[in-house]
């Protein structure tokens, strides 16, 4: 019960880990004059999930988390991450999304927050969101697959509350596209990891949303 | 999705043609020359074509497949480099075709050198993938801090039957590295052919995929939004990003088709050509 408890206050969206800052390309795509209904969505986060969160985000989490205490590991994970994250929005908005959930974890008092914020401050490490999140996860007891499950969730729920605050649909239909894909994210996060992955991607549409909305006069989201 | 181990795609296999081309563009004399040409069959490349006229130091060559495309198991090594000031784009006269590979893609790394002060354009048209073709490509660029190069590369597929077949997969790295080989940016995408009529394609519809790199000072300006507003005339949906570690951008298009996305990549090199030394390129008759 403790460990399910545990996951439930990281993955908790009252948790201030910053990421309602983020709509990672949907309110792009509702720039490019796309409706975003019901299906739409679900399209959308689907293929986020199987096409961005599973062959880059899982692989970088799952590295984070497996480095644990040792820093050149963790240093090496987040590095591969800046250089494979070439839409610079969602580089830069996982470095603040990362800052700000460090930022939090150093308040609450999370062991290794401070050593980790002290290594980001000094240059040793960029500090991208899987990392900052591998870390973290780990000192507070949560396994990798566990780890893995919050971060599948939190993408699929982050781009669903995206739509819902951006007026797309209301708050049952997000709930509706939100069951339809969890299987989904389920599957994706219960993959182990294999050492030969490497980090990539194949969302082009999403991150062409993504890379228009970053010069957009008007946003809601910073990305 | 990223889920097959790389052995499945290292079995060594006796079917496929190992072809290693080699191009070494020098200047000498106000021109840029082929001092070094290894291009053996199936390859074929024409002479260099001066064709700028306010670059007259410019070669323009074509490289192309006589051989009607590219086949199982076939293993392309290509390897083009520019020494100092030098100046050469290398291109092709048509898009490449990947045949049914049978599960033994074709395999091609793509080396590009880029030494102080030069320019090396590489932009091959879009490949088209049949039905059950495979190919894992990776490109490598090693770039001098202040020389340029314009690298496109761009994938379609096609049924022949017109049976709305699969091609299989289509693997493709771009690598940006220093000349001391440190890694800059690295943009790797795997695409199967059965997610594209799935559910949740991450195409939404499209049928032509490609990206174009722009490496090196712009010193002419290149205006994202203006790029991008000539491509949707075109019939492109395009964004455009900096890329992390160096100093350059990545385009990304999607296209309706793979003659639209030709034209779109097109369009980028010419933008990218002109935002590099301020002059219009003069047209790559094909």
């Amino acid at each position: 019960m403790l460990s399910l408890l545990t996951v439930l206050q990281h993955a908790d969206t009252a948790f201030p880990s910053g990421a309602f800052a983020f709509s990672n390309g949907l309110e792009g795509v509702s720039t490019l004059g796309r409706k975003i209904d019901r299906d739409a969505l679900q399209d959308l986060v689907g293929s986020v999930l199987l096409h961005r969160w599973t062959p880059f985000d899982r692989v970088a989490l799952a590295r984070s988390h497996r480095a644990g205490t040792d820093l050149d590991a963790l240093i090496a994970v987040d590095r591969e991450v800046e250089i494979a994250n070439v839409v610079e929005p969602l580089r830069t908005g996982s470095r603040r999304n990362a800052g700000a959930l460090l930022a939090a974890h150093v308040r609450i008092g999370t062991p290794g927050a401070e050593r980790l914020l002290g290594t980001i401050r000094s240059g040793g490490l960029v500090g991208h969101l899987t990392t900052v999140q591998g870390y973290l996860w780990r000192e507070t007891g949560i396994a990798e697959g566990e780890a893995l499950g919050i971060s599948a969730y939190q993408t699929a729920g982050g781009l669903v509350a995206a739509a819902v605050r951006l007026g797309q649909l209301g708050a049952i239909d997000a709930q509706k596209v939100l069951a339809a894909v969890i299987p989904l994210a389920a599957e994706a996060a219960a993959r182990s990891v294999e050492d030969w992955e490497r980090l990539s991607s194949a969302t082009p549409f999403m991150d062409i949303a993504v890379m228009r909305h970053a010069r957009a006069d008007l946003k809601l989201f910073a990305n | 999705m990223n889920v097959r181990p790389p052995s499945e795609f290292s079995i060594a296999t006796t079917h496929g043609r190992t072809i290693r081309a080699n191009l070494q563009f020098a200047v000498g004399g106000g021109r840029s020359f082929l001092t070094h040409q290894h291009v053996p069959y199936p390859f074929h490349l024409t002479r260099p074509f001066y064709l700028d006229r306010e670059r007259p130091d410019c070669a323009t060559v074509y490289l192309q497949s006589v051989s009607g495309g590219l086949y199982r198991a076939d293993d392309l090594d290509i390897t083009i480099s520019t020494s100092e000031g030098a100046a050469a784009h290398v291109t092709t006269q048509a898009a490449t075709v990947v045949h049914d590979t049978q599960s033994d893609p074709v395999r091609q790394r793509v080396s590009l050198r880029v030494s102080p002060g030069s320019l090396l354009v590489y932009t091959p048209d879009p490949i088209v993938l049949f039905p059950s073709a495979d190919i894992v490509s990776e490109t490598t660029i090693e770039i001098a801090a202040d020389a340029r190069a314009i690298l496109c590369e761009g994938q379609t597929w096609f049924d022949p039957l017109a049976q709305d077949r699969d091609f299989g997969i289509v693997e493709t790295s771009v690598l940006v590295r220093g000349l001391d080989g440190t890694l800059l940016a690295a943009d790797r995408s795997i695409l199967p052919g059965r997610a594209l009529k799935q559910r949740y394609s991450p195409l939404v519809g499209y049928r032509a995929v490609g990206n174009a790199f722009l490496l090196g000072e712009m010193s002419a300006g290149l205006d994202p939004s203006d790029v991008e507003r000539d491509l949707h005339a075109l019939g492109c949906l395009s964004g455009i990003s900096r890329l992390p570690g160096a100093n350059g951008l990545i385009v990304r298009l999607l296209g309706p088709d793979g003659g639209t996305l030709a034209r779109g990549l097109g369009l980028v090199f010419r933008a990218g050509f002109r935002a590099m030394t301020g002059l219009d390129p003069a047209p790559r008759r094909k």
